[in-house]
């Protein structure tokens, strides 16, 4: 039913509004003069490929966001791309919608990390590149700001070393994924003098329409012993109500057995699983805050580098590398006012 | 082995061939080795005896009248003795190889902890097909094998200024460092990948060890510790406190042993 843009939609007993609002395509600026000029995005990508990967996947991307929120019933007014994963993350009913703005947003992030550079070539390496052994430092893209690179510097060594650990992480990647510079914050203190520590940079992977934060996945296993023990409470609850219906002898005993595997789940005379000690030690004052995305899934570099062509694409990518925004999204470090060396 | 000379009379078959009108032409090298003909004794001989310096064979010196008027009618042990038998023994081969080798697994003694087929069946070409002007090879695994290959590589083929024995390994260590540290991180993100992916794996063999060994171990801590509650409650019964004990001795139970018969008594 439709009223002035404003749709009524009945959902369970409430009424819920669901305005008729759906989210564009952001603009990147770097991306949009590429367009405008119908030139190359210079010692990266070419012209068909920028569209492709952005103005043609990220509108896909966006149109299933859209899509799949409406299916849903979900309202969209006053949110954002963040906002939708956090809330969405531990709610697997909604996968599609969480999948589809992660991607968008992971891909906006990538993109707007990047700059054209003049340094490096688009070519098509043949196979025999691939017994190449990568040239150490052979790269004129480094960082400027100088409480990143002291912070790179006293967190991996050197930019060199940097370098090696980003890319070879981006190498190994087979499939569709991200390599990730994060910052991780660590919450200290009580509700009333909270303190925020930002002391380590770190690399780390994320695969198909895996999204970085951790804090975000906290309470899952939990969540999940949780529900299995309100599932055997009514099971028990059931077999209760059947044997006083069909008197104390008969017992079903398929629903027996299902209970007798719910309580060996949960009563396990073992150590808890990794997952579970991550789950209450790791993730429960932790966060990641992302400050550079590499996307290294061969979407992006068939069209331009072919198919022996990612290392040649990584080192580019390297060279695109904006540090002024790298150096934006970095949170204030908190030093150590000590160190034991 | 009977020495086979037959190869080095072939000018001399040739002019035979010619002169019967079996060959119409004179092969291009004819005239050649007609006039730098090829050794035809190929049989080896002893440095000293070519030289005439050998001594007389003692074997030959039996039953001739000496100066004296006297006879030898038997050997010496100096006789019997077999003289220079160095020249019976396998020469010491030494390589550059073998001492690069040395070098780079007395420096990286865990590359030997890697897993390595030793029968090799097809070697010699597998050897032939690689090419040192990179140390990634298609017929060969990274180990320490390819840094001694591409240091020799290197050592021959560098250009414009060539590379000395250190600095040619130093070259090819480092690439060597590179290489495995790109290999170890893809088969980590492989891995990771694919778990995030749904993979799982089974058990190590270490897991599966630890595994074997509970079978046996748990029925006994069971055993070991009701042996235990028997042997210290005699013990505290001949203590010097009498038969009430002290209240220390009463109180030694420790948790971990009622932990374990709990266990061992719910397991059963």
């Amino acid at each position: 039913m439709l009223k002035n843009g404003i749709r009524i939609k009945k959902s369970g007993l409430s009424l819920r509004q669901v305005r008729n609002f759906s989210f564009q395509l952001p603009s990147i600026s770097t991306l949009d003069q590429v367009k405008a000029a119908n030139s190359d995005y210079d010692g990266l990508f070419k012209n068909s490929t920028v569209k492709q990967i952005w103005y043609e996947r990220g509108q896909h991307l966006l149109d299933g966001l859209n899509q799949t929120m409406e299916d849903h019933g979900l309202d969209k007014t006053g949110t954002d791309l963040q906002t939708i994963i956090t809330g969405l993350i531990s709610k697997p009913q909604l996968y599609g919608v969480y999948s589809y703005s992660a991607s968008l947003y992971t891909l906006q992030f990538f993109l707007e990390s990047l700059k054209p550079n003049n340094t490096s070539e688009i070519s098509t390496p043949t196979a025999d590149t691939l017994l190449k052994t990568p040239a150490l430092n052979e790269y004129t893209n480094v960082p400027t700001n100088p409480v990143l690179v002291d912070w790179i510097n006293q967190l991996f060594g050197s930019i060199d070393e940097f370098r090696t650990l980003l890319l070879n992480s981006a190498r190994g990647i087979k499939g569709d994924g991200y390599v990730w510079l994060v910052a991780k914050l660590t919450v200290s203190g009580k509700t009333e003098n909270t303190k925020y520590i930002y002391k380590e940079l770190s690399v780390t992977n994320t695969y198909n329409a895996g999204v970085v934060d951790d804090g975000l996945r906290s309470g899952q296993v939990t969540k999940l012993k949780g529900q299995k023990q309100a599932r055997l409470d009514n099971l028990r609850k059931r077999a209760d109500e059947l044997s006083q219906l069909e008197g104390s002898s008969t017992q079903n005993t398929e629903l027996q057995a299902e209970i007798a595997q719910l309580e060996d789940d949960i009563n396990l005379k073992e150590l808890g699983t990794v997952e579970e000690a991550e789950d209450i030690t790791v993730y429960a004052n932790k966060k990641l805050v992302p400050l550079l995305a590499i996307d290294a899934s061969p979407r992006n570099y068939l069209l331009d580098y072919g198919v022996f062509g990612k290392n040649k694409y990584l080192d580019n990518l390297w060279e695109s590398i904006d540090w002024d925004v790298v150096a934006k999204r970095m949170p204030p470090r908190s030093k150590q006012f000590f160190s034991i060396d | 082995m009977k020495i086979q000379t037959g190869a080095t009379g072939v000018y001399e078959r040739t002019s035979r061939f010619i002169k019967a009108g079996v060959l119409r032409d004179t092969p291009a090298w004819y005239t050649i080795v007609g006039s730098h003909p090829p050794f035809n004794d190929m049989t080896k001989k002893q440095k000293l005896f070519e030289a005439g310096a050998q001594k007389a064979d003692p074997f030959k010196q039996i039953n001739i009248k000496k100066a004296d008027g006297y006879y030898k009618t038997r050997h010496s042990k100096n006789d019997l003795k077999v003289q220079h038998n160095s020249i019976f023994r396998v020469q010491k081969l030494q390589f550059i190889e073998d001492q690069i080798r040395d070098v780079f697994y007395h420096q990286h003694p865990w590359e030997f902890s890697r897993p390595k087929i030793l029968i090799e069946n097809n070697d010699a070409d597998t050897y032939k097909k690689c090419d040192w002007s990179h140390m990634l090879q298609l017929y060969k695994p990274l180990d320490g094998e390819s840094v001694v290959q591409r240091t020799l590589w290197l050592l021959s083929n560098s250009k414009p200024t060539p590379m000395s024995l250190e600095e040619a390994y130093d070259a090819a260590r480092f690439e060597f460092y590179q290489l495995r540290m790109s290999e170890e991180m893809s088969s980590t993100v492989s891995r990771e990948e694919s778990e995030l992916l749904g993979a799982v794996y089974p058990t190590t063999h270490m897991e599966w060890g630890l595994k074997q060994e509970a079978e046996y171990i748990d029925p006994w801590t069971v055993a070991a510790a009701e042996m235990t509650q028997i042997k210290e409650s005699g013990k505290s019964s001949k203590s010097k406190e009498g038969s009430m004990g002290s209240e220390s001795t009463v109180a030694r139970e420790s948790i971990w042993e009622s932990a374990i018969v709990e266990g061992g008594e719910s397991s059963q």
